[in-house]
């Protein structure tokens, strides 16, 4: 029986959501690489975990309970769209571990990112940026910006190096 | 590849195309069989994978963020962009939405209050302009800085904004206008319309076509500029340098000496003096030849009484949000100007479906919006009221406007759901899009954009925003100096005489 007077109110559930977004966006990323879906699974988490908040234990770790409802998200998601996945079930399991073990690393890595995308020349932090809005991909990129797909992943890559040693060198190389 | 190791070079590679979404069967095997047998693998493409998520979350922040939840959840006494998007996004906030209207009206204002916390509120990225010049030095591979632009990017990853630092690997291409990049070794690069350039050091940039033309300090001697067919190295000079169709290439020595080295089929070189013009031709008999002079030296002399205009926006963009409210950027006067127009954001520039105000403040640095003092207002009917210039519709003042030395602000007010005003948001979509012309200086951009936050109950219960005619927008926004289509002015250079200024 769940004890109301410890159910999470709506303003702090909305709160803890937007800030473990990104972990959300991460997992679904990391488990289905492929997927073109990504806003349509973490928008259905959201739903998930809200009809769930009952569920969750306020003091405990929001984030890792997100992260266990899009896990079990992604699996409904294969059986659901039963073709082009490219990782069996045991890898993506074993994925979905190693990033609850990993959890306080990538929250550090998150941080650091987001000051290494402030520092990037506007024009990389709209690319990239760009990139990766809802529905985008390279060749919708590559279109808007009137260069060929290959330079759009040449620039990209360039940007990605880029922040990777930008986030180690805010990490101290640690990582 | 040996059993307990694998190449990581390898592992990028499957990593690169599988996000991307192109890839071969044997590809993704491969990729789940690395990942399977190696957990170092493992962590390389953990890491990597919510790099790319991170980037996913902070692109859907920074086009509008959790003030777009709903209309009635604007966040209160939150200094940040007004956001009533005409966007219809399907994201997140819209989920979160579904499940705040579920909740009671008591839980809403809750909500509210709650909201002022900027770790939940701020659509965008942290930082203030300083924090980001001095992460910007951290990261330093900065040569050059954009002087000036009176053009048009082609796009996002190929533009630049006035006054940033210019990048080694940075690529810039200009489609219209022309544009100045000050390196920090004293070299002045201008580009022409139609040009697109490649940093690749301090001492050399790589032009793929168009035309750019160096002015060279002897501190810099040897500063190149790489084309397909030769390489022209200064040697104490101005020079230019042209990249036709079918890579021919132009040089043209303005003063002093470059050396035009060949790298196509020949390998020669030659010499170009002050007022000499030679074509590099891979098809003709004599890979380099002398050619007339063609005046590819770009002019940056502005003649006195020159007009310039403060701020545009591209023809046909179209504006991003329907805010009501006033909407301001800030410029300080640094030596005596004439206002001649004021001019307004007519978003695709199909004439006004509203009327818009626009108003030039006197801003009072020291005591605040309640001392700033209007000193000009036009009012733009509907329809095509008129001069339209690229994105912006001028009207003339009856006599020009004198201002001294000070700070200024210009403030248009009236946009709506019919003739949204052209927000940036925090992700500068449209930067690429929008251009400031300083007139050598005479004034010079500051701040970060402003807007009125007048916050009212309506009848409903609900809050709004509801513009205050006689005010002066006092919330700052975040980001950047030209953060709206909205407002903007002609102006030149004043005369000696010392007019007052109403």
């Amino acid at each position: 029986m769940v004890d109301d007077s410890k159910q999470l109110e709506p303003y702090e559930f909305v709160r803890l959501v937007l800030a473990t977004q990104r972990r959300l966006y991460g997992l679904v990323r990391t488990l289905l690489p492929n997927c073109s879906d990504v806003d349509d699974i973490v928008q259905d988490v959201v739903t998930l975990m809200w009809q769930k908040i009952s569920e969750f234990e306020p003091g405990t770790n929001f984030s890792a309970w997100a992260c266990r409802i899009a896990h079990l998200k992604v699996l409904e998601f294969r059986r659901r769209e039963n073709q082009g996945h490219i990782f069996d079930l045991d890898l993506i399991n074993s994925l979905a571990q190693d990033m609850s073990t990993a959890a306080a690393e990538l929250e550090a890595r998150s941080t650091a990112l987001e000051e290494c995308v402030e520092a990037l020349p506007v024009s990389e932090r709209e690319l990239v940026l760009m990139r990766f809005r809802e529905a985008s991909s390279v060749k919708a990129t590559a279109l808007h910006i009137g260069r060929s797909e290959v330079t759009v992943r040449t620039m990209l890559r360039s940007v990605f190096t880029k922040l990777e040693a930008c986030i180690q060198a805010r990490l101290g190389g640690a990582l | 590849m040996t059993v307990g190791e694998f190449s990581n070079k390898r592992l990028d590679y499957l990593i690169d195309v599988v996000s991307h979404e192109h890839f071969t069967e044997a590809e993704a095997d491969e990729l789940t069989a690395l990942l399977s047998n190696h957990p170092a693998a493992r962590q390389v493409y953990i890491r990597r994978m919510n790099l790319l998520g991170d980037l996913t979350a902070l692109s859907r922040r920074s086009m509008g963020g959790p003030e777009l939840v709903s209309p009635q959840l604007v966040v209160r006494g939150k200094p940040t962009a007004p956001s009533t998007d005409i966007r219809r996004q399907r994201w997140l906030p819209y989920a979160l939405a579904a499940i705040l209207i579920a909740v009671s009206t008591a839980y809403m204002g809750t909500l509210l209050t709650q909201n002022r916390d900027p770790a939940i509120v701020d659509s965008g990225l942290p930082g203030t302009s300083s924090q980001l010049a001095e992460k910007a030095t951290q990261l330093d591979s900065g040569v050059a800085t954009l002087k000036s632009c009176s053009g048009w990017w082609s796009g996002a990853g190929m533009s630049a904004e006035i006054g940033e630092t210019i990048s080694v690997g940075q690529w810039l291409h200009l489609e219209k206008g022309q544009a100045e990049l000050q390196f920090r070794n004293g070299v002045l690069l201008t580009i022409g319309g139609g040009s697109e350039v490649e940093i690749e050091s301090s001492e050399t940039v790589r032009l793929y076509r168009g035309t750019v033309s160096a002015v060279v300090p002897e501190n810099a001697i040897g500063f190149t500029v790489a084309t397909a067919l030769a390489d022209i190295v200064d040697l104490g000079t101005e020079f230019s340098v042209s990249v036709q169709d079918k890579q021919l290439v132009d040089v043209e020595v303005h003063s002093g000496l470059a050396r035009v080295e060949g790298n196509g089929r020949a390998n020669e070189t030659r010499l170009v003096e002050a007022g000499e013009a030679i074509r590099v031709d891979p098809m003709a008999q004599d890979y380099f030849s002398s050619t007339p002079r063609a005046a590819l030296k770009h002019s940056t002399a502005k003649e006195n009484g020159s007009l310039f205009i403060a701020y545009q926006t591209r023809q046909g963009t179209v504006g991003t949000q329907s805010y009501q409210g006033k909407l301001g950027h800030d410029f300080d006067v640094t030596r005596a100007i004439e206002i001649t127009r004021l001019g307004v954001f007519d978003s695709g520039s199909d004439g006004l479906n509203r009327e818009i105000t626009c108003e030039l403040w006197r801003r009072d640095t020291a005591g605040g919006a309640d001392r700033a003092e209007r000193l000009v207002r036009l009012t733009f009917a509907e329809g095509d009221p008129g001069e339209l210039i690229e994105s912006n519709r001028f009207l003339p003042l009856d006599v020009p406007l004198r201002l001294e030395p000070g700070a200024y602000s210009i403030v248009a007010a009236g946009y709506g759901i019919r003739e949204p005003n052209g927000n940036d948001h925090d992700g500068g979509w449209q930067r690429h899009l929008k251009a400031r012309t300083d007139g050598d200086g005479l004034i010079s951009f500051v701040g970060s954009s402003r807007f009125e936050l007048d916050e009212q109950a309506q009848p409903d219960g609900s809050y709004g925003w509801e513009s205050n005619a006689d005010a002066f927008p006092g919330f700052l926004d975040q980001r950047f100096v030209d953060r709206y289509s909205a407002g903007t002015f002609e102006f030149r250079a004043a005369g000696r005489s010392v007019e007052p200024n109403k």
